[in-house]
């Protein structure tokens, strides 16, 4: 069974720090990220009595929570796509740019398997367990992504 | 192989990516300041602005304890200067303070719920972000038709896509990873209902003319006309994308910005602080002088959390040297008396450098005390 939160909230919290921060940066862009970062953990920790060890590890929680403040964060700063493409940590080569525009056009659940495994280095179990789903799905998800982003990418060998 | 060369580039890029991050920002490891009194600054300072950026919050302490107690008949203030209540090395004790929620949750548990018939959309507006694109509906009270009496409103609406008369056959989601708390409806609060889809990528393509949202209590005695606004629009679906109909995201009412923050108990105090010479090799003395614009109860004693440059150092309050006494025997701050508090930390040894000087109290909505002090005779500038 998962950890419950116990009494030291930040040490629960401390080893999911830069998953979490990964997730935030690929949501709303380096510059924001911690913003969002420090808001999620504030109302993780008011809400960590909701938090239900037995249903499963805390990453998941904790990046359903920095994906719902990423969300809202865009709303109010009225941020549009291709925020990777303005605010990410890597000097863009044409290539990388490219790839982050074909990323930007992936279908949502493609996005975040890709983010999750790519992005984040979670492995496919702990990529299944954020997007609630088999392993198996997971693989045929990412499967799916390389290809939409081959065509996309004009990519026609193999 | 197109497949695994796609693998590997995007491993490539991802591992960059993640080297080049910044390390996420996090307080500093301090002494005397546990780690949860640190992260309990840092949340409290993240509630107080989502507070300030207007979202309706509760920034307890606790859960569910009452607010701390007023002085009664309090011992009245000499006409002596403010006193100076001298150091002692506490440890932070991590007092549960509770602050003040506006409106309570006993106001919003008290106001009636809604009827569908009390509300009306006042607003509507649509962001898009990485393929997804959200609408907002605001849900005001229905005035002209009930008044101006809040209502209490939670969970999720019952959402409807429609393309001209006709409903659109798509998945819709209650999105639970954010919970649902009770929404108090004002006539200048409205709630706040968010839809998302991405119309991108699902087939066949969909032409979504209106939302019907359908919330709060619904009269049995006949169907109540739905809350109405302008839909998404129409979906694009490229050649060869497989039958994968749309799906509509809802999050669970909640409130909208408000203008005013929070109370907390020691908004109301003033911190101001003199930092004198003070030197930063050995030790550096200073003061903090509280002053209250009503009768603060020093009970429970709350923690002070502070910073000398990226140091974090803090513990408890001196409360028991607090002169001023109430009938009880329970130190307190008098209203538009400054108490003074000395404080005692660890200056930096070596070459001359510039720091600045944070403090504050470790409760949420505290005003801080700033200066910046440098070695060798010290500037200092009080910012509160």
């Amino acid at each position: 069974m998962a950890e419950a939160v116990g009494d030291d909230f930040p040490a629960w919290v401390r080893p999911h720090l830069p998953a979490l921060h990964r997730y935030a940066a690929r949501q709303v862009g380096v510059a924001d990220a911690d913003d969002v970062l420090q808001e999620a953990l504030a109302r993780a920790w008011r809400r960590r009595s909701t938090y239900d060890a037995s249903r499963g590890e805390p990453l998941p929680w904790l990046l359903a929570i920095v994906r719902d403040r990423a969300r809202r964060h865009r709303v109010r700063t009225r941020q549009h796509a291709e925020l990777a493409e303005a605010d990410g940590p890597v000097e863009l080569s044409p290539a990388d740019r490219d790839l982050e525009l074909a990323l930007a056009r992936l279908s949502p659940r493609q996005r975040e398997a890709v983010d999750l495994y790519y992005f984040l280095d979670l492995d496919v179990t702990d990529v299944a367990d954020v997007m609630g789903c088999a392993p198996g799905t997971v693989r045929a998800t990412l499967h799916q992504a390389r290809a939409a982003l081959r065509e996309l990418l004009g990519d026609d060998d193999g | 192989m197109g497949d695994e060369r796609m693998d590997h580039r995007l491993r490539e890029y991802g591992a960059r990516w993640r080297e080049a991050l910044p390390e996420p920002a996090e307080p500093a490891p301090a002494e005397g300041l546990s780690r949860r009194s640190g992260w309990l600054v840092a949340a409290a300072a993240v509630a107080v602005l989502v507070v300030v950026g207007g979202v309706l919050f509760a920034i307890r302490g606790g859960d569910d304890q009452p607010a701390p107690p007023a002085a009664t008949s309090p011992t009245p203030p000499s006409a002596e200067p403010a006193v100076v209540v001298p150091w002692e090395p506490l440890p932070a004790t991590h007092p549960d303070i509770p602050g003040i929620e506006s409106p309570t949750a006993d106001e919003v548990a008290a106001a009636r719920a809604c009827w569908i018939t009390d509300l009306a959309v006042v607003g509507r507006s649509v962001e898009g972000a990485a393929g997804t694109t959200y609408l907002t509906v605001e849900v005001g009270l229905a005035l002209e038709r009930r008044g101006d009496e809040p209502c209490r409103l939670s969970g999720y609406p019952d959402v409807t896509l429609l393309d001209g008369e006709e409903a659109i056959d798509v998945q819709v989601r209650e999105d639970e990873s954010v919970g649902s708390e009770p929404v108090l409806v004002t006539e200048d609060h409205p709630a706040l209902v968010t839809i998302g889809w991405s119309p991108g990528h699902f087939c066949p393509v969909v032409h979504n003319d209106v939302v019907h949202l359908r919330l709060g209590r619904i009269p049995q005695a006949a169907e109540p006309v739905p809350l109405a606004v302008a839909g998404f629009g129409r979906t694009t679906c490229n050649p060869g994308e497989e039958d994968n109909p749309p799906v509509v995201g809802v999050l669970p009412a909640e409130p909208s910005y408000y203008t005013g923050r929070a109370r907390s108990p020691y908004e109301q105090v003033a911190v101001t602080g003199d930092v004198g010479d003070g030197q930063l090799t050995g030790d550096v003395t200073f003061t903090v002088t509280l002053t209250s614009a009503v009768d603060m109860l020093l009970e429970p004693c709350p923690d002070y959390a502070a910073f000398l440059g990226p140091r974090g150092f803090g513990g408890g309050l001196n409360c028991a040297a607090v002169p001023y006494r109430d009938d009880h025997d329970r130190p307190y701050l008098p209203a538009d008396t400054p108490v003074a508090f000395e404080m005692r930390t660890h200056g930096y040894p070596g070459s001359p450098v510039a720091v600045e000087l944070m403090w504050s109290l470790d409760v949420p909505g505290s005003p801080s005390f700033t200066a910046d002090v440098t070695t060798g005779g010290g500037r200092s500038r009080n910012r509160n």
